[in-house]
């Protein structure tokens, strides 16, 4: 479908759109599930981590903006969040190793040591030292690990 | 729906995926900067390297402002569909975390700068896809 706007595109539109809505609920299913294992279950897998990680960041980015305090909900969401991307970074790279594409394999490792990173500092601050240090080296680790993961997910898409 | 559009192969141009790596870095460098503000600022600011701190993080929140409005531009030229979303999200994206920093600028309520942190995953996530996808 080319850029500009015209009727034949908007009929094309038009006609993508009704055969979306008449698709029915098992055809639907089938291509999810065929979408979600594509390049060994490397695609549904980072999906679901890009989720916790989203989930993760917003219960724990709560803590220092409303001063929550390392006790209660915000602080439990965000360790089971860790943990929970920590094992989904491990399994996508085992995924990723049994594929034939280098690109997918070497993000793959890079998740896991920028997750390595976010975790250590993480427990650095959480287990004795509350330096502040410690959670902007995590905030690094974040970083790494939304960049890796994103990258996974839409080379995985596109490819 | 959407993650249907956003199956496909197809040509990218070189300019999307070098505007998208830029605007990445700068992206990268207004978050550390913003968390080392969130970290070891206090309203009102007295001492000259927290001032350092928030200028960073506004400068380089100006700079990804800037390269996600050149980003906007470069990927509303692409024949793919899944690019051309990705390209306006971000710009979206952005727009709601401007806001939502401006407004907490001059209202010191917290709950812009819970926006502003969630915008910029959103953001961060579409501008990567620019660079992957």
């Amino acid at each position: 479908m080319s850029n500009h706007f015209c009727y034949a595109n908007f009929i094309r539109l038009k006609i993508y759109l009704n055969y979306v809505r008449v698709m029915s609920l098992e055809t639907r299913v089938y291509k999810l599930m065929d979408l979600v294992a594509r390049h060994n279950y490397v695609t549904g897998l980072s999906m679901l981590e890009i989720l916790t990680l989203i989930g993760l960041y917003s219960a724990g980015m709560g803590i220092p903006i409303f001063n929550l305090g390392l006790a209660g909900a915000a602080i439990t969401a965000h360790i089971y969040g860790a943990i929970t991307v920590a094992v989904l970074s491990i399994i996508i790279l085992a995924a990723a190793m049994r594929t034939n594409e280098f690109k997918l394999k070497a993000i793959s490792l890079f998740n896991v040591l920028f997750v390595l990173v976010a975790a250590f500092e993480g427990l650095f601050y959480f287990g004795g030292f509350v330096d502040p240090s410690y959670a902007l080296g995590m905030a690094v680790g974040f970083v790494g690990t939304l960049f890796t993961t994103s990258g996974i997910l839409f080379y995985c898409l596109s490819h | 729906m959407i993650v249907m559009a956003l199956i496909g192969v197809g040509p990218k141009s070189r300019l999307t995926t070098n505007l998208a790596i830029v605007e990445t870095i700068f992206m990268t460098g207004a978050f550390i900067a913003g968390a080392a503000a969130l970290l070891y600022d206090k309203f009102p600011i007295e001492a000259s390297w927290q001032s350092f701190i928030l200028s960073a993080h506004i400068s380089f929140a100006m700079l990804t402002a800037f390269f996600g409005l050149a980003l906007y531009t470069a990927t509303a030229k692409e024949s793919r569909r899944g690019l051309r979303l990705l390209g306006l999200l971000n710009a979206v994206f952005i727009a709601i975390a401007a806001a939502g920093g401006l407004l907490f600028y001059s209202t010191i309520n917290y709950s812009f700068s819970y926006l502003m942190a969630l915008a910029f995953v959103g953001a961060y996530i579409c501008s990567t896809a620019c660079i992957f996808y």
